[in-house]
């Protein structure tokens, strides 16, 4: 995927979560000028996300993604090749890895919330809720957006601390 | 000789010949801004001039060394593909002190050859204002010519004009100081406490390029860091 289409993705998933103010910053540790937030050391309080070409075996046969830890690190994995399947003219592909973006984002900060009914944290998507124009939100509660919103704070607090 | 200079506005300028009133800083302890939060500077380096690995490799340490007593970090690259935003010079910056735009990395390409009318006597020049290019430009023949006739060691050389073009860029100004790291003319002593590890950046030099690059990292936030795994 490129860069660019990455972007359009993030700034997606930025809109979707916007209403919790996570005051978070997107950092592509695959650009041709790897950013110095990528270096080898950098805090276990980053969230990682990893766009995979191919589905994990693991993964359940519909999954698009599976949020967990690699090594001391919150880790998102996300497949690429299931999400190119989705992908139709009324729905955009930086919409639909958007949408997942915001969901594992979710998972890593607020794990104990799960999945709801509505909104971005529901367990599978309908069309509308990809299709351009669609009817989708964030619709997290209020518990699961402060929650995120303080877990996000935290790690950043965290982040400085190590650094000290 | 005049070894170091910045921006074109002082190419006449920097040339002051006499004696230095040097100031050098002598390292003791840690350095007051070694704590959080951490101010990092992305490096762009691109080496033109083929400069042997181990002489590079020392020099980025010399560089990150005398940075790392300002409080600063620098996190080194030296991309194989030179984006366009990093090629060429803008030299339309040089007088034109911008407020905005500036980019939140330093760009230092090191030429194996200069012409002797560019920049007389200069290791190399800095353009602090510049908004695509690079900032720093090192001629590499004048570092080998200044390491034998100086006795010093190349690296050392290579390293001390780095930082010494970073600084420019960082403090946004073309002056130079009447010691320290920033002074414009370094003679036989200058160099001696250099190899010695005894020549810094002044405490005020180091305060107000520690605060340009945390400026440059903004408020702190939470990193989401997007690794894009190839078929």
């Amino acid at each position: 995927m490129t860069s660019g289409g990455l972007q359009a993705a993030e700034r997606e998933a930025d809109g979707l979560l916007a209403p919790i103010s996570l005051n978070s910053q997107w950092v592509d540790c695959t650009a041709p000028v790897v950013p110095a937030a990528c270096g080898s050391a950098h805090p276990r309080s980053d969230l990682i996300v990893r766009i995979l070409p191919k589905a994990l075996e693991q993964a359940d046969a519909n999954a698009l993604r599976i949020a967990g830890h690699s090594g001391d690190y919150d880790t998102a994995f996300i497949f690429y090749d299931r999400i190119l399947a989705l992908r139709t003219q009324t729905r955009l592909l930086h919409v639909v890895l958007g949408h997942v973006l915001a969901h594992e984002i979710t998972h890593l900060l607020a794990p104990e919330a799960g999945h709801s009914a509505s909104g971005i944290m529901r367990a599978s998507w309908s069309a509308n809720d990809l299709d351009v124009g669609g009817s989708s939100c964030h619709g997290l509660s209020r518990q699961v957006a402060l929650l995120m919103h303080q877990q996000a704070m935290q790690r950043i607090s965290t982040r400085y601390a190590e650094n000290e | 000789m005049s070894e170091f200079h910045s921006g074109l506005r002082v190419l006449r300028s920097a040339f002051v010949a006499g004696a230095l009133s040097m100031a050098v800083c002598v390292l003791s302890g840690k350095a007051k801004h070694e704590t959080s939060p951490e101010a990092v500077l992305q490096v762009r380096l691109y080496d033109r001039a083929q400069v042997p690995a181990e002489t590079l490799q020392l020099a980025m340490g010399e560089s990150s060394r005398i940075f790392k007593m300002a409080g600063i970090k620098l996190d080194w690259n030296q991309p194989s593909v030179e984006p366009s935003e990093d090629r060429g010079l803008d030299m339309s910056a040089a007088d034109a002190r911008r407020t905005g735009g500036d980019r939140e990395y330093l760009v230092i390409r090191i030429l194996r050859t200069t012409s002797a009318n560019v920049f007389p006597g200069a290791l190399g020049f800095a353009l602090p204002f510049a908004q695509s290019g690079a900032h720093v430009e090192i001629f590499y023949d004048r570092v080998l010519a200044t390491a034998r006739s100086r006795n010093a060691i190349p690296y050392l050389v290579l390293g001390c004009a780095m930082a010494h073009e970073s600084g420019h860029v960082l403090l946004r100004s073309s002056d130079h100081s009447s010691g320290g790291l920033m002074q414009t003319n370094w003679n036989e002593l200058t160099w001696h406490l250099a190899s010695k590890g005894l020549l810094a950046f002044l405490p005020g030099e180091k305060s107000q390029m520690r605060q340009r690059v945390l400026a440059f990292q903004g408020s702190p936030k939470l990193n989401i860091l997007v690794y894009r795994s190839s078929g």
